[in-house]
């Protein structure tokens, strides 16, 4: 281990040695298993009209009895065929949601079912046929509605999901170009029918875990100068060989490693609970569009994880080395913390109407809009005259780049670090 | 120096302190914040020896040294070592620095910080660990090395200070406020130290304890609003530095500091 090697181990012990480390870092691990497991602690009641006997289970059986019924039109193309047998299956039947209720601090949401028959067993068999086509039937009704989703055949399901996809691209304020793009990248219809859960929540997942490590990167990486200014250590470093130069370099590196194990970690976490809770199915290939029915982007199930994986570790040395810009720049932890608090807020919660449509295309860029499920409903791409890139392939390239440029932006803030007024 | 990277033999030589003298040239030096001028337009050539820095609360002992160490940019002139620029690495390469009110990593063990104050003085690690070790034998803390800094009282924290100062044998050693917290046994120790370093070495000492000054600086400098007031050998016939310090600063003898 060279010079650089020993400053680095040192630079990575400081932050380790760090109580705040391990608290920021405990807390987004705790806060991660509880929004996992949380279906564990929700429940749910059906009530029979006729008997008026409650019937209660919890979301989690709810979810894995769904899983089970699903799983069966795996790889089935969804075609008239298997509309109308879905549509054979929810005849006469409209459900009734009533208010929730909250019971013992866990919340209770009552369906009342509405049946026709008189007769409990051929109730109780029509139940059981509806049940069985249920994923078919909210996935149908997700694209063309509650009232057409009784009598859509193949061909007007998929003009309807089209339709959607087209008038999209309208709102996004797409170029003419753009949509010449997409007709000819898009997602391929008919579409393969493809649901597992483990898969889906983690999909989902992402704009959490994007959250939460923002924020945990702004607790741990705050003191990374803060405190060499708090502490008065500056100056014996400062005014060594290599304070101003291969300390930074090693810094640098201490926090962008810190970043990505840290967020590998609580990505982890997640994988692991769901893995543990639904289990992880032979889907990884099945089409994107069974889980964001109108997305243009012709990706699996998989290809979208990874792509988001990719881009939740390039934003976690983006916000590592922005953490440590605001450390360097403010010498104080909490204006560091505070100052990553606002930025992860900040681009989580704004929203710019997407006529503005440069100021909205390049806030959809940053980590908080893009790293999760739905930017890939976001059509809007990057270039011109027939040479595109997508929001991720930008996002990809952006990354890298941006965090080089705070870095070199932290370093002109730290080679101009002066001692005065103590 | 521009290339870091690249040291030629005469700058090696410096850095291992087997080599030609070097010396400190202050030009012009001038320090101000808004309207206050805090060093104020200030020459000064330094060849090997011990320098007593004497002056009041608030002469601009500490600025200057601060610009000294490369840590505080001048407003205007220029601070060269062996002609190599405050700014450069050669230059931080032969400063040793131990400032007033220094700070350190409390869950490092005293050997810890020496060897990653070393590693950030460029010493080559096996030369890092010998080193640490003759350093800590010398200021007395050899027993203590593998505990953690935040055990360690006041005298300790400074006398580790002074260690990590002589580390990379520098060729400029500045001392701010060096006996600050040392016992008696302990001051007449760390005279007999700097004695020894300014036998090859700048030594830049700056201390309200006139009595320090006078026993081992080679020359005093007296500094008074930003400016050099006196500079030289204090010679006996001129009488008691102490007495000269107090009536420079306006005090009576009774109201002397130490």
């Amino acid at each position: 281990m060279g010079l650089f090697g020993t400053l680095y181990f040192f630079e990575l012990r400081k932050v380790l040695k760090r109580r705040m480390t391990w608290i920021a870092f405990g807390g987004v691990v705790s806060v991660m298993l509880l929004l996992c497991f949380e279906v564990l602690m929700n429940n749910y009641s059906i009530t029979n009209p006729q008997t008026g006997e409650s019937l209660r289970y919890s979301k989690y059986e709810s979810a894995m009895d769904r899983q089970e019924r699903a799983e069966k039109w795996n790889g089935r193309l969804l075609d008239d065929t298997l509309l109308q047998e879905m549509q054979a299956a929810y005849a006469d039947w409209h459900p009734v949601e009533q208010e929730t209720v909250r019971d013992n601090a866990v919340t209770v949401s009552s369906i009342v079912l509405t049946e026709v028959s008189d007769d409990e067993a051929e109730a109780e068999r029509q139940d059981q046929q509806r049940r069985a086509y249920e994923a078919i039937y909210k996935y149908v009704k997700g694209v063309v509605g509650e009232q057409d989703v009784h009598r859509v055949d193949a061909a007007a399901f998929y003009e309807h999901r089209q339709r959607m996809v087209t008038e999209y691209e309208d709102t996004l304020h797409l170029t003419e170009g753009e949509k010449g793009y997409w007709r000819e990248h898009e997602a391929q219809v008919p579409l393969i029918f493809c649901w597992d859960m483990g898969p889906s929540m983690m999909l989902a997942a992402f704009k959490t875990i994007l959250a939460l490590t923002a924020l945990m990167t702004g607790m741990v990486f705050s003191g990374v100068f803060a405190e060499e200014h708090m502490r008065k250590t500056d100056q014996l470093v400062l005014c060594s060989r290599h304070g101003r130069g291969r300390l930074y370099l090693a810094k640098l590196l201490t926090v962008m490693t810190l970043g990505v194990v840290g967020t590998l970690l609580v990505e982890g976490v997640a994988l692991l609970s769901f893995g543990v809770l639904y289990g992880y199915g032979n889907n990884w290939n099945g089409m994107l569009q069974m889980y964001l029915e109108s997305s243009p982007f012709a990706l699996t199930l998989g290809e979208g994880i990874v792509i988001l994986t990719v881009l939740l570790l390039l934003a976690a040395v983006l916000h590592s080395v922005l953490a440590l810009v605001f450390s360097g720049w403010t010498r104080s932890s909490l204006a560091t913390m505070s100052l990553m608090m606002v930025y992860t807020l900040g681009t989580l919660f704004i929203n710019v109407p997407e006529r503005l449509r440069v100021l909205s295309q390049c806030l959809y860029l940053l980590p908080a809009k893009l790293v999760r499920s739905s930017a890939f409903y976001d059509a809007r791409l990057v270039g011109g005259g027939g040479h595109y890139l997508t929001n991720w392939q930008t996002g990809i390239i952006l990354y890298p780049l941006l965090a080089l440029v705070l870095a070199l932006l932290g370093s002109l803030i730290y080679r101009r670090w002066q001692i005065s007024g103590r | 120096m521009k290339n870091s990277g690249q040291l030629n033999k005469v700058q090696e030589s410096i850095i291992t302190g087997k080599g030609v003298p070097v010396a400190l040239c202050i030009e012009n030096v001038c320090k101000k914040y808004q309207n206050k001028t805090v060093v104020d337009h200030m020459h000064l050539r330094l060849e090997p020896g011990v320098y007593g820095l004497l002056g009041a609360n608030g002469a601009g002992k500490t600025t200057l040294m601060r610009m000294i160490c490369g840590i505080l940019r001048p407003t205007e002139g220029k601070i060269t070592l062996g002609g190599q620029s405050m700014d450069s690495e050669a230059y931080r390469s032969m400063l040793g620095y131990l400032p007033q009110d220094f700070g350190y990593y409390p869950d490092f063990t005293g050997r810890e910080f020496l060897l990653y104050m070393a590693a950030l003085k460029g010493i080559p690690k096996s030369r890092a660990r010998s080193r640490s070790r003759e350093l800590l034998e010398l200021v007395g803390l050899a027993e203590q090395a593998h505990k953690k800094i935040k055990t360690y009282s006041g005298g300790m924290k400074q006398r580790l200070g002074i260690a990590q100062a002589l580390l990379n044998e520098p060729r400029l050693l500045v001392l701010d406020e060096p006996t600050a917290g040392l016992d008696p046994k302990e001051r007449v120790r760390f005279r007999d130290l700097i004695a020894q370093a300014g036998q090859s070495s700048i030594v830049l000492l700056s201390t309200h304890i006139v009595s320090d000054v006078e026993h081992i600086a080679d020359s005093i400098l007296m500094m008074r609003e930003g400016r050099l007031i006196y500079q030289g050998k204090w010679e006996e016939s001129r009488g008691d530095l102490e007495a000269f310090y107090l009536e420079q600063f306006g005090e009576e003898p009774g109201q002397k500091r130490n």
